[in-house]
């Protein structure tokens, strides 16, 4: 795939994005808004 | 023309720009708060460009190509550890960090354990890592100044540092943001402009991997071309660690406008970088194993080399231009916190405030500066011998700072029990086996080749913490309150 093996790929790419995204739904959903002190 | 006359040119320009807006953002530097902390304004768009201008120093690309050409894409390439260490800032430290109202790390272990002593150990670790980092941006800045202006290593060493001291000395936080995004449009342009000519030598992506892969066998594997299992285990770790222990990051946080801007700016940071890299490391790290490597004698040279070989004069002196910038606005972070460390935590905090001694602001602006301008001098000395690869002093800094802040940050920040005494321990024990392996990888010892020194540097802290935790004495809630909103149980 795309000139990479697949364990590659899911090292490289998939794992890293699927963090990434937790943090993005969190903060966009999740998180608690607390604006300046 | 040749490469250096435009070389003076555009570096000229650009330096013109950058001096601008340190000049412009001297005038507006009226109080510490203002100086080292931009007086807390930037929204999340500012804050995601300054973060990832600080994230990607001269070696992210420099050296990126370097290791991706000389061990295999995959191996080099960390994102997994990247985005976890970015989340340990996301979900335990941005929010607590900035509602603490503090300006630095040292603030931190100072404020958070209730203990002066923490924060001038804590200043003197940060100063002297980022020493140790300096060396291999001010040596990444020389090895493009080289080519850019056709200039001997050694005058790139002097000019680089010269120019690094100049603008952080005069301008501050505010200056190192404003000069870090026009840093981070030249670092891009500069990256796009070979994109074309790189694609028309080699091909594209699936191109570029595929043959890769058949004049270096394994290139595209996990391990690479030539790291085993536990090695590759042991680099990840030290990103992990590298990027939740960011220096340039977690100072960063407190500039935010609030702690869910700091908080926020931070997934969209780290994606962007991972898209970065992965053209700026990968793709290009491929092409110049198949472009240049027969044609230098040390890998950090193959980016330089290859944007001279494959663009004219003008577009080679745009494209290291940009390349330039990514060196430097990693490197301004890096000296105003040098900074910051010795006048705001060690003098400030740790001597004066205690002993009632009252000093105007622009005092300690003052110290700052001579301090910026005292580690730029030490770095350039350090610099000049030849240490390895840039990628690898980078990693000596990160191994000091990890095993130094990582534990104290991870546990004091989720636990309100963690006192003074194991921090203490633990960010001592650390630093110092760090350190000691460090001396030993540098001196060629076989005990220090087969593991990272971040490993000791960690298991030592680790070991100390536990073994000191009987001495253990809770702050006060006064010191906790600051990052922790909820009343104890």
């Amino acid at each position: 795939m795309i000139g990479l093996p697949l364990t590659s790929v899911a090292v490289l790419l998939v794992a890293p994005l699927v963090v990434v995204a937790v943090m993005l739904i969190h903060a966009e959903w999740f998180a608690e808004d607390d604006s300046d002190e | 023309m040749t490469v250096s006359a435009y070389g003076i040119i555009v570096f000229g320009l650009y330096l013109l720009v950058i001096i601008a807006l340190g000049l412009i953002a001297a005038r507006q530097q009226n109080t510490t708060e203002d100086f080292w902390v931009a007086g807390r304004r930037f929204g999340v768009g500012v804050m995601i460009m300054a973060n990832m201008a600080a994230i990607m120093h001269g070696g992210s690309i420099l050296s990126g190509v370097a290791f991706a050409g000389r061990f295999g894409g995959i191996a080099i390439l960390p994102y997994i550890s990247f985005a976890l260490g970015v989340a340990c800032i996301y979900f335990f430290f941005a929010r607590k960090l900035r509602r603490s109202g503090g300006f630095t790390l040292p603030d931190y272990m100072g404020d958070r354990f209730n203990s002066n002593l923490l924060r001038g150990w804590s200043a003197l670790v940060v100063a002297v890592s980022c020493i140790v980092y300096l060396i291999a941006q001010i040596r990444g800045m020389a090895f493009i100044l080289e080519r850019l202006l056709e200039i001997p290593f050694f005058w790139g060493l002097v000019l680089g540092t010269v120019l690094f001291v100049a603008y952080v000395a005069l301008g501050g936080l505010l200056a190192v943001v404003w000069t870090n995004i026009a840093q981070f449009l030249f670092m891009w342009a500069g990256l796009i402009i070979i994109m074309p000519a790189v694609y028309e030598a080699v091909g594209g992506w699936t191109a570029v991997m595929t043959q890769v892969e058949a004049v270096a066998p394994g290139w595209t594997n996990v391990t690479g071309t030539e790291w085993s299992v536990g090695y590759l285990f042991s680099w990840y770790l030290v990103w992990l660690i590298a990027y939740a222990t960011r220096l340039e990051l977690i100072t960063k946080m407190y500039a935010a406008k609030s702690p869910s801007v700091a908080a926020r700016s931070l997934p969209w940071s780290i994606l962007l970088v991972m898209v970065f890299l992965l053209y700026g490391n990968i793709y290009l790290g491929g092409a110049a194993r198949l472009l240049v490597w027969d044609d230098i004698t040390s890998p950090d040279q193959a980016f330089p080399l290859m944007i001279v070989q494959l663009l004219g004069p003008g577009l080679a002196a745009l494209a290291l231009t940009g390349i330039a910038s990514a060196a430097m606005s990693t490197t301004d972070s890096l000296l105003l916190m040098s900074g910051s460390a010795v006048a705001h935590d060690l003098i400030r905090r740790c001597f004066h405030e205690p002993r009632g001694i009252k000093k105007d602001e622009t005092y300690y602006l003052r110290v700052s500066r001579y301090t910026i301008i005292a580690v730029g001098v030490l770095a350039f000395i350090c610099s000049i011998p030849d240490l390895g690869m840039i990628l690898r002093i980078v990693s000596f800094a990160i191994a000091i700072v990890g095993s130094a802040f990582f534990l104290p940050l991870l546990i004091g920040l989720t636990s309100r029990k963690l006192g003074t005494v194991p921090t203490l321990a633990s960010s001592i024990s650390g630093v110092v086996f760090a350190s000691i392996w460090i001396g030993g990888t540098l001196t060629g010892m076989s005990w220090a080749a087969s593991l990272h020194p971040i490993i000791p540097g960690l298991c030592a802290a680790a070991v100390a913490m536990i073994a000191t935790l009987p001495f253990n004495q809770t702050p006060p809630d006064a010191s906790i309150g600051k990052f922790f909103t909820r009343a104890l149980p």
